[in-house]
């Protein structure tokens, strides 16, 4: 069945898996053979971030992605990837990023989440994917108390590699159903609010 | 026996469904205690499963069974009339075999003492003493005892029957069902003509047991000369294939024994097990029939010659008796290979999971076709243009034939509630008679999985809180029998399901105070009937003063609604006070795959279930009131309704936009949207669980590029812009 996806522009032929996706970082330091800590290393913001390679299905080029309406701005709507629609989520937007990156450079990461009990397949759109790395788990720092510029909850520590600081994440816990509900209650209470 | 688990479990699911069948027959000789074939069919359902129970060393189970089949055998024998008790009986005999086989042999005490008990009860049903020895003869096998007690038949049939496998068998019940065929021969008497009788009319009447081939013989005529005008000199075989039995047989040539010869033979025992279709040789058949003499066979079966032939020249035999032996091999052959074919295609079962996973392969397959064709006219390559025009055809057979095998009658969902309506009148003293309609429609199995819940839920209302106890119907001057209707109809790419009885219907103002005190309205909220009606689908309502055991567990409408709209459905309602109330469920045919229409909307597609739509309008041409975003269709004040606004793209140019008109039933209403498509065949898939929020939209489809569109949930959609054009 798969084979026949090849024929769509943008997602077979780019859709390489998570360490093939290392080999646009091969100056990070290179990709070390997998173990516990192997890590995949993206941009957002300007900032870096790990996040466990285990937890990333895919990493997909930047593809345009049909809108589904009437949900918060970060949830942009799906993606067809080898006929599985999976919901597409703007990082930025989630953590009131300001938008940038240009959209050639931005990359559509393919991560299991928890979702009321079940697991879906989410896309979580990122600026840059800089590679795949092997971090010490046990070497990881708690994360700082302010100054950071996504939610606390999904961050599990800060690891030094090199001149850089990683953010180490759990890409599950990026959108808890617990936010989506608020923001859906936020939009709902806001059109009451023009209708009135 | 300790095997793989599955046989049995495949036991199991059989006898389950060997249950609902006996159950069907019970209800159904409830209603038409004179049924022979239901009592047959609850016959026939006792005989496999106790016959399968053998088979995995159920003796609990087949001692059970075999009593209650024995009941039923001499139900079916005319000795015991069908009876009120006798049908509760079978009820119950029929939940404790399907409590012997949720429990296997490891049965409970309490579960075999309730065996026990209704052993004994429907032995005394059986009629005492003379149902006792028919259950032991049948219980050894059946020959000699059953044989005894029925001495009328059995020297009639040896004695006819040249055959010795003709004698009349133990598994007595299947010998009038099964189909035999025999071989019948019939030389009239020369003066047959003398006595008025014209062996035609005979062969005629014979044809009518069955299917027949008949030879005619015309060897015994002798020449011009020595010949008695007035004489019948033509004799015939028949081969016969009939489930009337041999006595049935005999008896048309009753009047006509006295001067003629009339043979029957049984040459074919019409039994599954027999998968042999090869039949005997030429040989074998004319020595058989007594046309040649055992010897002169074997002698000319030394030739090399093909026997018929060698035969005839050697002048033991006309041509004619050749050719009708052949006839019959032939004949023989045909029905044990029709038999065989029968046999296989009918009983092929296949798992759902499997079918399940083909409707998703073909689903595939189609978007796949889809995308290959677009490829291809994108490329104006005419070969590949061809190509897949030609493959179309065959995707779309394929695509009918696997949604086809997903379909199955509602009958199976329908039936099951004849037993819950019974049960239900009798639990709450209450005489109702339920009339099912159209039980033969069809519906995607998965869907019928879903809807026995909510069906059984409004039933349930419709008895316990729909109908009036008997006195109170007298006294309101109904029967004192309650009605509940159960039918189902297509209409459309839709199945419309409906509940109506005729009860005393719901009192749209007690609703609406009932709803008011639970805080779902404004006590002075103005509504109309229908909107009061409708509230009972709120969640958190429940018209049952009083909680009963029948209804109002906790489980409300608003749970039956919210079920059939998951399947893409509706539930409306209507009741008239004293007169009754309907529920009617429109359910779509099947879940898999939808026709629609294709429109776009701020750059993204949407597709909109061609069963809504009533027509397309181009704006450009409308006259419209913009303020109260209203048009005139036809005379007719149409709201419309901008979905650009409603799903927050920025406002595009009215006069350019194209006008959906759909309708949900209720109401009809415009959806605006910027162009429209082609119309597009595709599969439907849900959203992720992330969107559950997103009002407006069903699912979503992709397209023949791969892109993926938006399924409109129209009937939301029709809801929410009535509303707000209201306001």
């Amino acid at each position: 069945m798969s084979e026949g996806d090849g024929v769509r522009d943008g997602v077979a032929e780019t859709g390489a898996a998570a360490a093939g996706a290392g080999t646009a970082g091969a100056d990070e330091g290179g990709a070390v053979e997998s173990s516990g800590g192997t890590h995949l290393v993206f941009g957002l913001a300007g900032e870096h971030y790990a996040a466990p390679v285990g937890d990333v299905e895919e990493v997909l080029e930047w593809q345009p992605v049909t809108v589904v309406p009437r949900c918060p701005d970060y949830l942009l709507g799906i993606i067809n990837v080898r006929g599985s629609l999976i919901p597409v989520v703007d990082l930025r937007r989630r953590f009131g990023m300001e938008a940038g990156a240009a959209a050639s450079a931005r990359h559509i990461l393919v991560v299991l989440i928890e979702y009321a009990g079940e697991r879906l397949q989410m896309g979580l759109v990122v600026d840059t994917v800089e590679g795949v790395i092997d971090l010490d788990e046990a070497a990881l720092e708690p994360p700082p108390a302010i100054g950071r510029s996504i939610d606390g909850s999904a961050i599990q520590g800060l690891a030094r590699f090199g001149e850089r600081i990683l953010l180490v994440v759990e890409p599950g816990a990026l959108v808890p159903k617990e936010q989506l509900d608020a923001d859906f209650d936020a939009l709902e209470a806001a059109r009451q609010g023009d209708r009135k | 026996m300790k095997v793989h688990d599955d046989p049995l479990e495949t036991f199991r699911e059989e006898a389950r469904e060997l249950l609902t069948e006996l159950e069907r027959a019970l209800m159904q000789l409830e209603e038409d205690p004179a049924d022979a074939d239901s009592v047959d069919s609850a016959f026939r359902s006792l005989h496999t499963i106790k016959g399968s129970g053998n088979m995995f060393d159920l003796d609990q189970l087949v001692s059970f069974a075999h009593i209650v089949e024995s009941v039923f055998a001499r139900v079916r024998d005319g000795n015991t009339p069908v009876s009120a008790e006798l049908v509760e009986l079978g009820l119950q005999a029929r939940d404790h075999i399907g409590a012997l086989l949720a429990t296997g042999d490891a049965a409970a005490e309490g579960l075999l003492e309730e065996g026990a008990e209704l052993e004994k009860r429907l032995l005394a049903l059986g009629g005492g003493e003379d149902a006792a020895g028919a259950d032991a003869g049948a219980a050894t096998g059946g020959g000699p005892a059953a044989g005894a007690t029925e001495p009328a038949e059995a020297p009639a049939t040896t004695a006819a029957t040249a055959t010795p496998d003709a004698t009349p068998d133990d598994p007595d019940a299947d010998a009038e069902a099964e189909e035999r065929t025999y071989r019948v021969t019939f030389v009239p008497g020369e003066d047959l003509f003398r006595t008025g009788t014209n062996p035609l009319l005979l062969i005629k009447e014979l044809g009518e047991l069955g299917s027949a081939l008949v030879m005619g013989f015309t060897d015994r005529v002798p020449s011009l000369d020595s010949m008695d005008p007035e004489a019948c000199y033509i004799s015939w075989d028949i081969v016969l294939t009939s489930s009337a039995g041999e006595n049935a047989i005999r008896d048309v040539f009753i009047f006509v024994e006295g001067n003629s010869e009339v043979s029957v033979q049984l040459i074919d025992e019409g039994s599954v097990l027999d998968t042999d279709i090869s039949y005997k040789r030429l040989g074998e058949i004319l020595v058989e029939r007594g046309d040649i003499a055992a010897g002169d066979l074997e002698q000319a079966m030394g030739s090399r010659d093909y026997l018929g032939e060698t035969l005839v020249e050697r002048g033991y035999i006309t041509p004619e008796r050749v050719e009708s032996a052949l006839q019959e091999q032939q004949y023989v052959r045909r029905i044990r290979e029709q038999r065989q074919v029968t046999e296989t295609t009918s009983s092929i079962k296949v798992s759902t999971e499997k079918l399940d996973s083909l409707v998703n392969l073909v689903g595939e397959f189609v978007s796949m076709h889809a995308n290959l064709t677009h490829r291809a006219e994108t490329r104006e390559d005419r070969e590949f243009i061809a190509m897949g025009e030609q493959m179309e055809a065959l995707v779309r057979d394929l695509r009918d034939l696997s949604i086809d095998m997903h379909m199955v009658p509602v009958d199976i969902l329908f039936s099951g509630f004849r037993r819950l309506v019974r049960d239900l009148a009798q639990d709450l003293g209450k005489e109702v008679a339920l009339q099912i309609e159209g039980s033969e429609t069809e519906l995607d199995k998965n869907v019928i999985d879903s809807l026995k819940d909510p069906l059984l839920h409004i039933i349930r209302n419709s008895v316990d809180h729909g109908l009036e106890t008997p006195e109170d119907r007298r006294a309101a001057g109904k029967d004192p029998q309650g009605t509940v209707r159960l039918a189902a109809y297509y209409a459309g790419t839709n199945v419309i399901i409906e509940v109506a009885d005729d009860g005393k219907g719901i009192d749209a103002e007690k609703v609406k105070a009932k709803a008011a005190e639970r805080g779902i309205i404004a006590a002075d909220a103005e509504l109309s009937e229908e909107q009061m009606l409708d509230l009972i689908f709120s969640p958190g309502f429940s018209t049952a003063a009083a909680a009963t055991n029948v209804s109002g567990r906790g489980v409300g409408m608003d749970v039956v609604k919210q079920n059939i709209e998951k399947l893409g459905g509706t539930v409306r309602v209507e009741s008239r006070p004293a007169k009754g109330t309907r529920m009617s469920l429109r359910i779509p045919l099947t879940l898999a795959i939808v026709e629609g229409l294709l429109a776009r909307i701020a750059g993204g597609y949407y597709l909109i279930n061609l069963a809504y739509i009533v027509e397309c309008i181009d704006m450009q041409a409308m006259e419209r009131n913009a303020d109260q975003r209203i048009i005139d269709f036809r005379g007719e004040v149409l709201p419309y309704f901008d979905l650009r606004r409603f799903f927050g793209f920025p406002p595009a140019s009215v006069e350019q936009s194209q006008l959906v008109v759909v309708s949900n039933d209720e109401r009809k209403i415009g959806l605006l949207v910027d162009s429209i498509h082609d119309n597009y065949q595709t599969v439907i898939k849900s959203l992720s669980k992330v969107f559950e929020r997103v009002e407006g939209i069903s699912g979503a489809v992709t397209l023949g590029d791969g892109t993926p569109a938006l399924m409109l949930d129209v009937d939301r959609l029709v809801r929410v812009g009535a509303e707000e054009v209201k306001e």
